[in-house]
């Protein structure tokens, strides 16, 4: 992956993370199915318009954020993997006994 | 963050032993003006809305001065007399316009508008007032700065 | 007249610019006093770094530090607190019995109005901006905020903005004929535009300067986390309090200027007979609409950090990475992109479009997903863990708790035809108190036992906060439960009296469920004095952290980049070198690398 960063934007593993935002997507999408299908209200022009534009514009921005967001993390954790570090949140878990070559090399070029 | 423009002033004292860009080294930790830009809209705003003209014009005038002056702190501006004095000028366009949407510009019907009591009329008038304290304080205050010393270089 | 208020005025602004010189002169020297190098701050060390501030109360006036910044903020957002829930236990002892008794009408609007507009606006959104201005820089290695002047200005608008909007309350005693604002926190119209108080006025004005300084805030923390991390923290490590910090600045810059907007529409209609939300002009129904655009983000806007502080908690007294970490980022992104397309459910009942109101359900039964998939991430990160009950853990337990129920009440809410039953009903109430209450104050408590040793280099008193705990647990629960059942009873919202006709609903039992959560209301009041009393005296007078591991983090490898940069400032106190001794950013976090592997290696 690593040496072919440009053959998929995601690996499976971001897609199973980014998989969580696929449920709400999924509703969304339901809904738009079944008002399309069931209309006991009637159409008109607006009301109509406006009912899908809601559910469609939501959807689309949460899809267009999705996949913005995976992009730049999986980038970011090929970056950290290039310089053969580990994710987490507590950079520098376990104090002081870990302190690693790898991450001085990289922090001094800053 | 630097405007480097040939007719800077000749370099303050501290500028030799202090880099401009000071929170590249370390955040500055202290500065007056944040309190008083605060209060220097809040009294504005209550003021102008309110229609409480002591406290439009003195808030307007407080916030124009302490806008000048963090601005001039941060470093984004060399003269704060200067960009005081151009907040001023916006203040009585602004004050002129709202006047303006009102009665025709003239001397009477001002005059007989703000006799009358008209809010925005008012509200206007004391925009404008705030805007000409600004810019005459602006330029007395560079003056006086002018040449005793160069703190507040023109 | 005119003329003497024009030549007062005059006479001011010469003043004001002679002392707006005196003062720029004095500024301009001080802050151009070497405190940048590393001759000012290398020297300090930890409770030493503010050798270069000046001394007493001037400090606090003149800082741009974010941690004392973030100290001003929970100061404040503490005094708002204290404010809110004095005036909910009023409203609540009036309330115990069925007519009036110890107040009018009038105040119990007031108060009504005052409490939720002070918990949403002057306690929710600061107490998270304390800890968001004291933590953010340290944990994403930053110097400081990216705006340190911009920050301190955001802080600064708050206090005049609080006492705007509380202003009828200190005014109606001098009989200026300024009274308290009687609107409610949703100030809807026609309402708010006709009732001729100036106190409504000031209140506006105050809120709008409140939201001014919000946004101001949520730009600043853009720009920090975006540009300002340090060299080894990046999207794929940042911490997930950052993340939904980020999140919820992005909400805030697109819903209040929104807010800002919609109320200088408010204040022109009330006082320069503009017609956006009369009923000839842009109906009442629009403000509805701009409201609750901004009002719902709003929820998110106060909710999503909250989740952020559990999120980061939970795990380290749980002994395990929190689980799908990934999860619960993208998540909250979701929540919100979301957040904007729901605001209409507030609205069910206005007689909107049926096809409209509908679509407005789907969304917000979605929105209900990625909230419900972070509470499964709580529970599976302690399950099977090595759970340390303190008081920090408990209220993030707490906070789980009473978010399962608010929760779910929530989701019913969002069915319309549910909501057309229970709407501005007691049931609404009990579901979003069990979210602010239940959750927001909760986390902000556990945070505030969790970081206190950082904050104040001493420890509270862990018996008095298990006591705070226990009393807000279950006054929470005794009180807000109560809610709902008065709601399926049909107790409307609202109402200073509850003298209803027999018929309508059972007069005795609604009686007794209010006196229930008066009770509540009560032990929930005794838990924060206890809390009060727990962390001034502690401040004071309780032991000194020895160690910078006062949870022993390290045993777990969760040693987070707060206490990383703490441990640093002790070391550099006990006469460690100098160059570690810079404030957040001056804390090299690669000591000691990352072993701790997220997730499913753990699993």
């Amino acid at each position: 992956m690593v040496s072919e960063p440009d053959a998929k934007t995601f690996d499976r593993e971001t897609l199973l993370d980014l998989v969580v935002n696929a449920i709400p997507l999924g509703i969304i999408l339901f809904f738009i199915l079944v008002f399309a299908l069931v209309n006991p209200f009637g159409s008109d022009p607006v009301n109509t318009a406006i009912q899908f534009s809601i559910m469609i514009v939501t959807g689309l921005a949460l899809l267009v954020l999705t996949y913005v967001s995976g992009k730049a993390v999986s980038e970011a954790e090929d970056e950290l993997e290039e310089q053969g570090l580990e994710l987490s949140e507590e950079a520098g878990a376990d104090g002081t006994a870990e302190t690693t070559a790898p991450a001085e090399t990289e922090d001094d070029t800053a | 963050m630097d405007e480097t423009t040939s007719d800077d002033p000749p370099p303050r004292p501290w500028d030799e032993e202090e880099p401009r860009e000071i929170e590249e080294d370390g955040p500055t930790r202290v500065s007056a003006w944040p309190l008083v830009v605060a209060l220097g809209l809040t009294v504005s705003e209550v003021g102008v809305f309110m229609g409480v003209y002591p406290l439009a014009v003195g808030g307007l005038v407080l916030f124009v001065a302490s806008v000048a002056g963090i601005t001039h702190e941060a470093g984004y501006t060399r003269r704060p007399w200067r960009l005081a004095g151009a907040l001023g000028v916006v203040l009585v366009a602004a004050g002129v316009w709202m006047v303006s949407t009102q009665v025709p510009l003239a001397v009477d019907p001002v005059v007989t508008a703000v006799e009358r009591a008209d809010g925005i009329v008012l509200r206007g008038v004391s925009v404008v007032g705030a805007g000409v304290v600004s810019v005459v304080g602006a330029a007395i205050v560079s003056a006086m700065g002018d040449g005793t010393n160069d703190t507040f270089p023109a | 007249m005119a003329v003497e208020q024009l030549a007062l005025t005059v006479l001011m602004g010469i003043l004001l610019v002679a002392v707006a010189g005196l003062v720029s002169r004095m500024v301009d020297w001080r802050s151009y006093t070497p405190l940048g190098g590393a001759s000012a701050i290398g020297g300090s060390g930890y409770g030493g770094g503010h050798a270069e501030k000046p001394a007493g109360i001037v400090r606090w006036f003149t800082t741009v530090d974010h941690k004392d910044i973030g100290i001003l903020y929970g100061i404040y957002a503490l005094v708002a607190f204290f404010w809110g829930g004095a005036a909910v236990l009023l409203m609540r002892a009036e309330l115990a019995a069925p007519g009036f008794d110890i107040m009018e009408a009038a105040f119990y609007n007031s108060l009504l109005t005052s409490h939720g507009i002070t918990m949403l606006f002057l306690f929710g959104t600061p107490i998270i901006a304390a800890f968001s201005n004291y933590f953010i820089p340290l944990l994403i290695g930053a110097d400081d905020m990216a705006f340190p002047r911009i920050n301190a200005i955001a802080f600064w608008l708050l206090p005049p903005g609080a006492i705007l909007i509380w202003a009828g309350f200190f005014t109606a005693p001098l009989g200026l004929g300024i009274d308290p604002a009687q609107t409610s926190w949703t100030m809807y119209t026609p309402l708010s535009a006709e009732q001729a108080n100036a106190g409504v006025d000031l209140m506006l004005l105050g809120l709008h300067l409140t939201g001014v300084s919000a946004t101001m805030g949520a730009i600043n923390f853009i720009a920090t986390i975006f540009t300002e991390r340090g060299d080894d923290v990046n999207w794929a490590n940042l911490d997930i309090f950052s993340w939904t910090i980020l999140t919820q600045s992005a909400l805030i810059l697109f819903a209040f200027p929104l807010l800002g907007s919609a109320l200088i529409m408010l204040l022109l209609d009330r006082n320069f007979a503009t017609t956006f939300f009369a009923v000839e002009g842009g109906s009442p129904i629009l403000w509805q609409h701009l409201f609750w655009f901004f009002g719902h983000p709003e929820v998110y806007i106060l909710v999503l950090p909250p989740m952020g502080l559990v999120s980061w908690i939970l795990p380290k007294f749980s002994g395990r990475k929190l689980f799908g970490f990934k999860f619960v980022v993208y998540s909250t992104l979701a929540i919100g992109v979301l957040s904007f397309g729901v605001w209409a459910h507030h609205m069910f009942s206005t007689g909107m479009d049926p096809r409209i109101r509908a679509s407005f359900m789907a969304v917000s039964l979605a929105i209900a997903i990625p909230s419900a998939v972070k509470t499964f991430n709580w529970i599976t990160t302690m399950w099977n863990g090595r759970l340390r009950l303190t008081a920090p853990m408990l209220f993030c337990i707490g906070f789980i708790s009473n978010f399962v129920i608010g929760g779910i009440t929530g989701v019913f809410l969002a069915a319309i035809p549910v909501d057309l039953v229970l709407h501005d009903t007691y049931y609404v109430v009990g579901h979003f108190h069990y979210i602010v209450m239940g959750m927001i104050a909760f986390a902000g408590m556990g945070a505030l036992y969790y970081w206190f040793p950082i904050v104040t280099g001493r420890m509270y008193q862990r018996t008095l906060a298990k006591w705070h705990f226990w009393l807000s647990m279950i006054g929470t629960n005794i009180t807000f439960f109560a809610f709902l059942v008065l709601g399926y009873l049909g107790m409307p919202r609202r109402y200073a009296t509850y003298q209803f006709d027999g018929a309508i609903a059972p007069l005795a039992q609604v009686t007794t469920l209010h006196q229930i959560s008066t009770v509540g209301a009560f032990i929930i009041g005794i838990g924060q004095v206890v809390w009060a009393w727990n962390m001034v005296q502690s401040w004071y007078e309780g032991p000194e952290v020895e160690d910078a591991d006062p949870w022993n983090l390290k045993d777990d490898g969760m040693f987070g980049r707060e206490f990383q940069w703490f441990e640093a400032q002790k070391l550099a106190a006990d006469g460690g070198e100098e160059e570690v001794a810079t404030d957040g950013g001056g804390v090299r976090p690669d000591g000691g690398y990352r072993r701790a592997v997220r997730r499913v290696d753990d699993e």
